[in-house]
């Protein structure tokens, strides 16, 4: 396959540079994005360079945090504010090609493939593209080019963000002598646990991976072996899919509890609750369900416990009853009765919701009309002007979840 | 017991109660089939709890001597070999005797098989057929209105009670519904009672009734049906078939059916369902089969369906008489095909309320029938 | 037919007591050890309310009693673990059986026996059965373990607790199976169950080991070296396990204590029966007394085993002592 020029190109700190973009006077203090302090999501989301200076690391908990830096200051997230200006972003990409897949909320595939006649070689290119990311948003991007998508990613974890101009172009020439003597962790896809299972093979750098035999690495992992494999040969035909995020196979909502969850009746508001939001985003993208997954799990992540069960519908389905219904049937079926501390529900097997079968018993269209005119009050007047009275229960987080995208604060 | 039967008689008998036989059981008994043998008649039955099947064998044939019975009893035999046994023994005549803790010995010819039996006292209980409960119809027409109305049962137990179509009688009227709430299936039939005879909410298993009409013939020969607080009896010739009743409350469908319509049309029935079938042979990608009729005063009817990826068809047909306000409506084509096949008759008449709500198919020439369908709601 | 069921007297008064005022509960839960005749109450109950003959108990003689004994009764359900536990199909199975009404009267019945091994989605499954019953369904549940059930489950049933049996209706079941009238009396002494009894009977050392320790009682009194004797070639030098000797010094006991009741005039009550002339021989020669402290003599040497002390000394120690006192 004929080499592309693939971009990955990485938003340095994102959520802490967005907070600085928005607040210019920060620039110069140590600034920490952390969960709200006072609940159990009180770690660190995303830290300033400033504030990294002062060993400060994302995913530690904030009094850890607060130790080493005392003068941080410490903001709340807003992530409603981090995917507009993600989306921002991918705008801009869009000016130099229209195959922009995002990755992440701070990471997204560029195919600039076919516009070099236009922007020039591959490098001029990247400093454009960074140069109106920070004119227009205040991120710093550090941008990884390869032949293809592994390549520019690992261009970018493992040289572009040490890089002074925070570019770097990992060229099929530079392989052998730039990649293969890294240690094996650094390369995409190796985690902690694969890291040990390949030291205890012997393989230590990529270039060992890249030269150890194939066929033995099937027969190990199979297909994710194999995959290894190519990645340490810089071999990846996947292409970037622009709106890879749009094309939704299931509608989903999960969320990690306060406490533990051990009373049915509680357990049961949740449910309901994300059922609600489930089928307010089903109707809002215009789908219908045919199939209710419902997963929990645990308060110890260590000890798993828990289950992630589906169950097939009569009808496809975007009421939150219906969708309710089902996912409790489901829980009642498969929940083993110990505490719960994250619970999620699933729609999945989509259809449009344009055309659906009525039904004698049960009028489907008044349920649909009803769920359409509830988004409609909410859309207006906020997502609170119309709550379950369950809601209102201790148990309820609805009112705690409406002022929050993805467990933090808008 | 000990008797003397003919071999094709016997195993006539023997396949026809087979079918109820259970293949997987945890009460052990109903493996079996059970043999009873009077001074009067000799019988054979089956069941598998859901349904029985009861065979008599009757002692004479056109004059030919079909059953000697020495020695009156019953017994239990194993279904499975019994029956491979019938149909292999090498001559006409089969004697079959049971001795002492239930051995069972079946001789013919020159072939001798003893084979341990069960209790007879152990076998389910059938209700009796009384006499003053009874009511009947030609076999014919049993075997029509219930191929009228089983095929709208619901497969999917999310309901059970709409797994099974529902009887009521009244003043010597017979009145079989069936739905799973996307259709729904009437039928009315006279049958012969007395004339005090009524009942309502009896709920035969379709899975039941579907086995019956294997068994039925299309004759005009009386079938007796007697209806009893568990099951359901009815006699067809020599063969008592039994079906257990489902168990809960019929939902009330009479006021489902319209009565007035805004909109009615008089088609022609194989013209119709031609149209429909070839406008589903592009519809049957989509999911729920969707086809579209249209309609205006004093035009053609049109059917069209139009799946993006693969194409768009459009019928046109003109129908005999229309009347009322134009109407546009999608339905699955797979309900109105089966509507329509049950339908024996050359013009149908549908009436309309309007394109959200249920419209119903009949029959130009009689009212025994109603098929009624629910819409697709479109965009 | 209840006036068969006398062992366990409480829970039949109560069943029985239900039956005559028909207030029998939707469904119950029988708890209790193996053997205690839980499921034959179960059945008892079931042909109680089905038998066509009697009210309130079973005739044992209509088709509806014969058929609930010969497990062909269409409208009685008894479901059983299918390997090791119970499977979500038995219990969906079930719930299509309830869909429809009886085969042949008004009352269905479904008997669970180990209901404690229910897989979750089974029980959850059987939950939603008992919190929404239907009329004339009798549910009953049967579990030796019953802290394993689902309280949820636990919280919809009435719990009939079934008393593990005495030791004397015990062996009375253990030589009706067949066992030695001593050999069957000791092991229902030793054991708490049926099952566990059965097994002591069926081992091939059990009534060995019983007439070691009437040949060691013997020789101790006779006071003479044999009884070490017997002790090294009888018992420890026999590859007799820790358990094994246990069960000689318990065994012994219950042989002490047997002297104890010859001499109070307790006669029924002496287990080893078929031993009575050797009893009241040595009845004659040992003092209450001396009795007491050979048992506490023996548990004494049980205690010694029990932490492991060398079982050959423990052993012969004790038979000295026992010939001093």
């Amino acid at each position: 396959m004929k080499d592309r020029v693939i971009f990955l190109a990485d938003m340095q700190s994102f959520y802490a540079s967005v907070e600085k973009g928005d607040h210019p006077d920060l620039r110069d203090k140590p600034v920490i994005v952390s969960g709200d302090p006072e609940r159990r999501s009180g770690i660190i989301l995303a830290a300033c360079p400033i504030a990294k200076s002062w060993g400060v690391e994302t995913a530690e908990a904030l009094w850890q945090a607060q130790q080493k830096c005392p003068h941080a200051v410490v903001v709340r997230p807003r992530m409603q504010r981090y995917i507009d200006v993600s989306c921002q972003i991918t705008a801009i990409f869009e000016e130099f090609t229209d195959l922009v897949e995002p990755y992440s909320i701070d990471e997204q595939f560029l195919d600039v493939t076919g516009s070099r006649r236009l922007f020039g070689d591959p490098l001029a290119m990247a400093q454009k593209v960074q140069q109106r990311i920070m004119e227009k948003t205040g991120v710093y991007a550090r941008i990884g080019i390869g032949p293809n998508k592994v390549m520019a990613k690992m261009a970018c974890d493992n040289f572009a963000k040490k890089n002074e101009n925070g570019i770097f172009w990992l060229t099929r020439d530079k392989l052998e002598t730039h990649l293969w003597p890294l240690p094996v962790h650094k390369m995409f896809g190796v985690g902690s646990r694969m890291k040990r299972h390949l030291n205890n093979m012997g393989i230590r750098t990529i270039g060992q991976l890249a030269r150890f035999p194939l066929e033995k690495l099937k027969r190990k992992w199979g297909i994710p072996g194999h995959i290894l494999w190519m990645t340490a040969n810089g071999l990846d035909a996947s292409p970037v899919t622009p709106g890879t995020h749009d094309t939704q196979k299931a509608v989903g909502h999960q969320m990690t509890l306060p406490r533990d969850y051990a009373d049915e009746k509680e357990i049961k508001v949740v449910l309901l609750e994300l059922s609600e939001e489930v089928g307010r985003r089903a109707r809002m993208k215009g789908y219908a369900g045919k199939t209710v997954a419902v997963g929990c799990r645990g308060a110890d992540f260590d000890v798993p416990t828990g289950f992630y069960r589906q169950q097939k519908l009569d009808e496809p389905t975007n009421d939150a009853m219906d969708i309710y219904q089902a996912a409790s049937r489901l829980f009642d079926r498969f929940w083993d009765r110990l505490p719960i501390r994250s619970i999620g529900v699933t729609l999945t097997q989509l259809q449009s919701d344009e055309e659906y079968q009525l039904t004698l018993f049960d009028n489907q269209y008044k349920k649909r009309q009803l769920g359409h005119t509830v988004d409609m009050i909410r859309e207006k007047y906020g997502a609170t002007a119309v709550i379950r009275a369950v809601s209102l229960l201790p148990a309820g987080q609805a009112l705690d979840r409406a002022e929050k995208i993805g467990g933090h604060y808008k | 017991m000990q008797v003397l039967i003919k071999r094709d008689q016997l195993n006539h008998a023997v396949q026809h109660v087979l079918k109820a036989v259970s293949t997987r059981t945890t009460i052990p008994i109903l493996t079996g089939i059970k043999m009873l043998v009077t001074d009067e008649d000799m019988t054979l039955t089956a069941s598998n709890s859901d349904i029985s099947i009861e065979c008599s064998i009757p002692f004479e044939e056109d004059g030919e001597e079909i059953v000697n019975v020495m020695r009156p009893g019953s017994i239990v035999l194993p279904a499975r070999y019994f029956g491979e046994i019938v149909k292999k023994l090498p001559e006409d005549t089969i004697e079959i005797d049971v001795k002492e803790n239930f051995l069972i010995q079946i001789r013919s010819g020159s072939s001798e098989f003893q084979l341990n039996g069960l209790d007879p006292e152990e076998f389910p209980r059938l209700p009796q057929l009384e006499e003053e409960k009874v009511f009947s119809i030609p076999a014919d027409i049993l075997k029509t209105i219930i191929r009228q109305t089983v095929f709208a049962v619901a497969t999917t137990e999310t309901r059970p009670i709409l797994t099974g179509v529902r009887w009521n009688l009244h003043n010597g009227s017979l009145s079989l519904v069936a739905t799973d709430s996307h259709r729904l299936a009437n039928r009315e039939a006279n049958v012969e009672t007395s004339e005090d005879l009524s009942f309502e909410n009896i709920v035969i298993p379709g899975k039941s009734l579907t086995e019956l009409n294997k068994i039925l013939e299309d004759s005009d020969q009386l079938v007796d049906i007697v209806i009893t607080d568990n099951q359901i009896l009815i006699k067809y010739d020599k063969v008592l078939f039994y079906s257990r009743l489902l168990d809960g409350t019929y939902p009330d469908t009479s006021r489902i059916i319209p009565q007035s319509f805004k909109t009615e049309m008089v088609l022609n029935s194989r013209m119709f369902l031609q149209a429909i079938e070839r406008a589903s042979l592009l519809a049957g990608e989509s999911k729920n089969n969707v086809v579209k009729l249209t309609s205006r005063p004093g035009e053609e009817v049109e059917i069209t369906s139009n799946t993006q990826e693969i194409g768009k068809v459009t019928e046109t047909i003109t129908p005999a008489s229309i009347q009322g306000d134009e109407i546009k409506i999608s339905f699955n084509a797979k309900y109105m095909l089966e509507a329509l096949r049950s339908i024996d008759s050359d013009e149908i008449k549908i009436g309309f309320t309007g394109s959200m709500n249920p419209f119903i198919i009949k029959p130009t020439e009689h009212d025994w029938i109603t098929q009624l369908i629910v819409p697709v709601r479109t965009n | 037919m209840w006036k068969d069921f006398n062992e366990q007297q409480r829970v039949t008064r109560i069943l029985q007591g239900s039956l005559e005022h028909d207030r029998i509960a939707h469904a119950y839960l029988f708890a209790g050890p193996r053997g205690a005749g839980k499921k034959a109450v179960a059945l008892q109950l079931a042909k109680s309310l089905l038998c066509r003959e009697l009210a309130s108990d079973s005739c044992e003689a209509c088709a509806d009693c014969k058929r609930i004994n010969g497990g062909n009764h269409p409208d009685v359900h008894l479901i059983e673990p299918d390997g090791a536990s119970i499977k979500i199909e038995q219990v969906r199975n079930l719930q299509k059986e309830f869909s429809y009404r009886a085969v042949e009267g008004n009352r269905k019945i479904y008997i669970v026996d180990h209901a404690d091994t229910m897989t979750v989605q089974a029980a959850n499954s059987l939950l939603k059965f008992l919190e929404e019953p239907a009329s004339g369904v009798t549910a009953i549940l049967l579990t030796e373990r019953v802290h394993a059930v689902l309280p949820t489950i636990l919280s919809r049933c009435q719990l009939l607790t079934f008393q593990p049996l005495p030791p004397d209706k015990l062996a009375q079941r253990l030589i009706e199976e067949g066992y030695a009238s001593p050999v069957a009396r000791i092991a229902s002494q030793l054991t708490a169950g049926l099952e566990e009894a059965r097994k002591l009977c069926q081992s091939e050392s059990f009534a060995q080991l019983r007439n070691q320790v009437v040949q060691l009682s013997e020789d101790i009194l006779n006071r003479g070296s044999y009884a070490l004797l017997t002790i090294q070639d009888k018992i420890t030098g026999q590859d007799n396990s820790r358990d094994e000797l246990m069960l000689v010094l318990d065994i012994y006991l219950i042989w002490l204590r047997d002297i104890l009741l010859w001499q109070s005039d307790r006669r029924d009550l002496i287990v080893h029966d078929d031993q009575q002339d050797v009893l009241a021989k040595q009845a004659l020669r040992v003092g209450r007394n001396t009795l007491l402290q050979h048992m506490e003599l023996v548990l004494e040497t049980r205690r010694r085993l029990e932490q492991n002390a060398s079982p050959q000394l423990s052993l012969e120690r004790m038979v000295l002592e026992l010939q001093e006192g």
